[in-house]
């Protein structure tokens, strides 16, 4: 190994970036001396991943925190105690609660957390975004998703997933829920300002329930396609049907609602 | 690496894992299959990352001539010298290619083939003051150090022979990297002076003659030998008593070392929790390779040995290319210096 | 002149079925097919299929494969057939409208106007087997969801005999029951044809050289392949840890199911899964044949399911698991699998310490039934007695939590500590952890335990047909993955048990002109 090149980024550090610089050197010296053990990788990726998104407000940091650890119990009195001492909802929402969401998110990409823990924060996201709502009506974000899943269809981790990605990444999504028939679709679209609809299905028999429920909203001319996803959907089967775009992971669809709320239209996104 | 890989050379040869082979004493010492399961079952069973053929250090004596008492089946004893002059130190030319050496040869051949070298193969093999000892007896030698070094050099050399030609053939049969132990070297029995006189050229010798790695292994108090070691021309360094961050202080960035769980009573009767532990306490102290003291007494439970592997697992090693790891090892210098290490005596031994 | 009788299994990977002399009351041979002729890999795909192209097709598709298992059984008539299996595929055979179990919520029933069906025992007429007048002899299934094959695993197997144990076919539906008294819990895991070899990249159904198992010997695992009598031989030497095959032996051209269990329990025993990938991607068995990280994770699925479809029964039934010490493993994959590789790797409880291997328990109520009709009567009157809680896995929340550990498990790499204190929960700590010992009955060495004078394996096929005008650019014959499409001279032919069906579909998608329509299929006449 040559010693210089490294030697020549630890002289960087120490010149350019003193604070870290001797914040390792204490680190060492605590190791050493017993007062710290040296970390384990799942640790170390969360407290770098806080650093980046977490608030510095304390309190917004124990509601973030709470998300993170998927405590509902705990962010619901937080969220309550906050909008009492006058704090706004949708600063709450964006600063105190996305966080939360955002760094499980990302801890789900490094692999450093996994499903149970993403449905958790999901749902006290969800818990502390619902006491907002009741506030002050509407909360801003990026744009409003509607998801489901197929008429006679239970299984609903996907789309669970899939809501609480796109709710980290700014997006109010509305949960319509499992075996849901077209028309309840088309209800929601109407009666929401909804842009995209997400639906999802693991079972064969319950995929036209896909292709009915795009068909029905180009038909009553609502103007929303649906991006469709799920164990049993592949491209292939949604290039079948109109109004409709295969989006293969929680993250393609995050980038389909981009372009969605852009402005592109279903047609122009298929590949 | 990014572990410190859990390859113990010492003999791991427990009751579980020779019902687990299907093997038996004596059977394992003569059995060129049967040893070869039984080194490879740790692995297999473990993931400890080192096949160890040869249980015993006898051997070499029987060869040059000991009886041994076969009534201990696991690890027959010496029952007397075989020599009184060294000048009629003698071995078969071809010894190698019967009795138990060979049995040992063929278990490292069955081993190279099995994994394709993908086991590091890492047979002991007495070192030469341990087989002087053992041929002469063991009293005997050490008085002549003082009495008559002249015949006590002969015995020792004539020793180093038979160790360089066995050990060649070990290389040539497919062993990885090999294990001389010389436990009669210990400092619980020769001076520092006896040893830098009577051992280490010795071990110098040794290290030359034989192109492989080797692991060098003495069981007991070693600290005042550390310095003479490390002259050795040995690779690593496998220790017993000598704490490990006092080793490798000792020993510097010029030799590796390898150790130390205790075998007396940590991997007997200690839990998993407290094996781990230790592990972990030998990695942070700075050992390359961790092992244990000695071999591995027959009932040491397969969860001790398995929360061994899997603490090594755990376990980072700063890296040397990273510059954050780099800073780190700065402050932890600084402390060991406010520790005051660098002045830190050990007394240990008996002399 | 010899009275003779059938016995039919009709099951999702494959029917079997017995010619019975009724006068000594032996059998006389068995005749197997490898695979259902409708196309699909699971049932789900059978239903789907059936309902969107069909009924009335995939309702051909089956009896014409059922007429030729009887013929291929003898030549002559028989006085009467039985016939077991799981409602799906009975309700195909007799032509009777599956769509009430086709959905698992209620909405879509309710929009449609569907009915839930009883389906009780009943004899039909053979005039849709083109034999009019024969009996066709079908048991009740026991309620809406639970069918005659369930029935006939708690029945033949011991299971209702007993007390505080578990019944589990182990088969692509893996249904299982609970006994605790006289309180029954079934439950059905949807466990996926991982269990039968079919989504496993080299997997195969069981037959002539198929990997079935693992030995362990000190140098690694020696491989068990089956040879044409389906006796395990040995076969290539695997070292799971250091990542070395030897070719000794017979070889395997494919892994069944239990095979995929042996190397699961391997790989985990060696350590050669990391963060539920496989180190170095793949085991190398032999040149072609290897089991990689994706095979893993679908048996992972597989296993999943049933380990937590388990644990949602106990804890509905609210019964301490270590109070369930006997298993009762039914159907093929049940009477192969190693039961201490089986507990090893959860699709038998870590506390069942008595293992029942009971074999083909469907083909066995068929038999019973064919010797003897009167015992239709003495099923009506079980099932009517029959208290059953079903639980449909599909929406209870138990399941749906305990699957989500399983699948991040299995799937993503998520530490087993994570899944072990998400079941402190429900009261079941050491569940994932406990070891017992094993006191294996196996009732028969094969899962059809009397074959008669002969075992004949029926590579069945039926062919379906279509045509339509077209540039004739062969992609969607090259794109089908099992090769089950043909073209010549304009028409275009697929071999339905080959085929995947609705979860596929590839042909039709790939067709670069949408001239392919699958729905324009039919089957070719005899």
């Amino acid at each position: 190994m040559q010693m210089d090149i490294v030697m020549q980024q630890v002289e960087k550090m120490r010149l350019e970036d003193p604070v870290r610089f001797n914040r390792l050197v204490q680190e060492g010296m605590a190791i050493e001396l017993g007062i710290i053990s040296p970390g384990d990788k799942k640790s170390k990726s969360a407290e770098k991943l806080k650093e980046e998104f977490f608030p510095n407000d304390a309190a917004y940091r124990e509601i973030a925190q709470a998300v993170l650890d998927g405590k509902r119990a705990v962010v619901e009195p937080k969220v309550k105690e906050q909008i009492k001492a006058g704090k706004d909802p949708v600063d709450i929402v964006t600063n105190a609660l996305m966080p939360g969401i955002t760094v499980q998110c990302e801890m789900y990409d490094l692999g450093m957390s996994f499903v149970p823990e993403i449905l958790m924060s999901n749902d006290a996201m969800q818990a502390g975004i619902k006491i907002c709502q009741d506030t002050i009506g509407e909360v801003p974000s990026k744009g409003v998703i509607a998801s489901f899943v197929a008429a006679g269809d239970l299984h609903d981790i996907g789309k669970n997933i899939c809501a609480a990605i796109l709710r980290a990444n700014g997006y109010t999504v509305i949960d319509i829920g499992r075996d849901v028939p077209k028309e309840k679709v088309l209800e929601i679209v109407k009666k929401n300002d909804v842009k995209l609809v997400c639906g999802s299905t693991l079972m064969s028999t319950t995929k036209p329930g896909l292709v009915d429920t795009s068909l029905l909203l180009e038909l009553e001319k609502t103007g929303v396609s649906v991006a469709c996803g799920g164990a049993a959907v592949s491209k292939a089967f949604v290039d079948t049907f109109t109004n409709s775009v295969y989006t293969k992971s929680p993250l393609e669809t995050v980038h389909t609602a981009a372009k969605i709320m852009e402005g592109k239209k279903w047609n122009e996104l298929r590949t | 690496m990014d572990y410190v890989p859990p390859a113990n050379p010492l003999a791991q040869t427990t009751k579980e894992l020779m019902e687990w082979c299907g093997a038996s004493w004596p059977k394992a010492h003569r059995d060129p299959k049967m040893m070869a399961d039984l080194a490879a079952a740790p692995y297999e069973v473990c993931g400890i990352e080192a096949a160890r053929p040869q249980f015993d250090i006898s051997l070499e004596a029987e060869v040059l001539g000991c009886k041994l008492d076969w009534d201990k089946p696991d690890r027959p004893p010496v029952t007397g010298p075989a020599y009184k002059d060294p000048k009629d130190i003698t071995w078969d030319d071809k010894f190698y290619e019967k009795d138990r050496a060979a049995v040992v040869l063929e278990a490292i051949n069955i081993l190279r083939t099995r994994y394709a070298g993908d086991l590091p193969i890492i047979p002991v093999i007495t070192a030469p003051f341990t087989v002087a000892g053992h041929i002469m007896g063991v009293e005997k030698l050490v008085m002549m150090t003082v009495t008559d070094p002249e015949k006590a050099h002969a015995a020792i050399d004539a020793a180093t022979d038979f160790c360089i030609e066995y050990g060649r053939q070990m290389v040539a049969a497919g062993a990885h990297i090999l294990f001389p132990a010389d436990p009669s070297a210990s400092g619980d029995l020769i001076s520092p002076e006896t040893y830098e006189e009577f051992v280490l050229p010795y071990h110098k010798r040794f290290a030359r003659a034989v192109s492989a790695p080797k692991i060098l292994h003495m069981c007991g108090h070693t600290e005042k030998l550390l310095p003479l070691i490390k002259k050795s021309g040995m690779d690593c360094f496998s220790f017993d008593a000598p704490p490990a961050w006092f080793v490798r202080q000792e020993l510097g960035n010029e030799m590796t070392c390898l150790g130390s769980l205790d075998v007396i009573d940590l991997m007997p009767n200690g839990t998993a929790e407290q094996v781990y532990a230790r592990t972990q306490q030998c990695i942070r102290e700075g050992v390359n390779v961790v092992g244990t003291a000695c071999d591995v007494s027959n009932g040491t439970p397969l969860a001790n040995l398995k929360a061994y592997v899997q603490a090594c697992k755990d376990t980072p090693v700063p890296d040397p290319a990273d510059a954050d790891d780099c800073v780190r090892a700065y402050g932890r210098a600084k402390a060991k210096y406010l520790k005051g290490m660098a002045d830190y005596k050990i007394e240990g031994g008996a002399f | 002149m010899t009275r003779y009788a059938i016995a039919l299994d009709i099951g999702t990977s494959g029917i079997r079925g017995q010619l019975l002399d009724l006068d000594s009351r032996k059998v006389v041979r068995t005749c197997i097919t490898t695979r259902n002729p409708i196309p699909g890999c699971n049932v789900m795909d059978h239903m789907s299929f059936a309902i969107q192209y069909g009924q009335d097709l995939a309702h051909q598709v089956l009896t014409d494969a059922a007429k030729q298992i009887i013929s291929r059984l003898s030549p002559e008539e028989p006085e009467r057939i039985a016939v077991c299996g799981n409602p799906i595929q009975l309700s195909l055979f007799e032509g009777i409208d599956i769509r009430d179990l086709a959905y698992a919520g209620e909405n879509k029933l309710k929009i449609e106007g569907i009915e839930k069906k009883d389906r009780a025992g009943h004899i039909a007429d053979g005039e849709f087997l083109g034999m009019p007048g024969v009996e066709v002899i079908i048991p009740p299934a026991v309620r809406h969801e639970i069918g005659a094959d369930a029935l006939a695993m708690m029945l033949k197997s011991g299971f209702l005999d007993d007390d505080y144990c578990m019944v589990t076919d182990y088969g692509t539906n893996a249904e299982m029951a609970l006994k605790v008294g006289d309180k029954i819990y079934t439950g059905s895991a949807a466990a996926g044809p991982a269990m039968e070899g079919q989504q496993i990249g080299n997997g195969m159904i069981a037959g002539p050289g198929a990997l079935s198992d693992l030995e362990r010997i000190p140098s690694g695992w020696r491989s068990k392949v089956l040879d044409e009598r389906l006796i395990p031989q040995e076969g290539p030497v695997l070292n799971i840890r250091s990542d070395i095959s030897r070719m000794e032996g017979a070889t395997p051209s494919g892994i069944t199911g239990t095979g995929v269990v042996a190397l699961v329990y391997a790989c985990q025993k060696d350590e050669r899964v990391e963060d539920a990938r496989i180190r170095n991607d793949a085991v190398r068995i032999t040149r072609g044949i290897r089991f990689t990280t994706q095979d893993y994770r679908e048996a992972g699925k597989a296993l999943g399911a049933i380990r937590a479809g388990h644990l949602t029964l106990m804890i509905q039934a609210g019964v301490d698991p270590r109070e369930i010490k006997t298993m009762y493993m039914a159907g093929a994959s049940g009477t192969y699998v190693d039961p201490v590789k089986a507990k090893a790797v959860g699709l038998v409880p870590p506390d069942s310490i008595k293992v029942f291997q009971v074999g083909n328990t469907s083909l066995e109520l068929a038999k019973d039934l064919a010797f003897d009709p009167d015992l239709l009567k003495g099923l009506e009157d079980l099932r009517k007695k029959l208290v059953t809680d079903h639980i449909m896995f599909a929406s209870c929340d138990t399941f749906r939590d305990l699957y989500t550990y399983e699948f991040g498990y299995w799937n993503d790499g998520m530490p087993l500590n994570r899944y072990r204190r998400g079941l402190e929960r429900y009261a079941v700590e050491g569940y994932l952890d406990r070891e017992t010992p094993t006191e294996i009955t196996k009732l028969y060495e094969t899962d059809i335990h009397d074959m008669g004078e002969s075992l004949d394996i029926l590579d069945l096929s039926p062919v379906m047909t279509s045509q339509w005008e077209c540039s004739a650019c062969g992609k969607c014959v090259r794109g089908c993955p099992e090769k089950a499409l043909s073209y010549s001279d304009g028409k275009f032919s697929i071999r339905t048990g080959h085929c995947l069906g609705t979860s596929c579909q590839r042909c039709q998608e790939n067709c670069p002109e949408h001239k392919f329509d699958y729905s324009s299929f039919r089957m070719r006449s005899l």
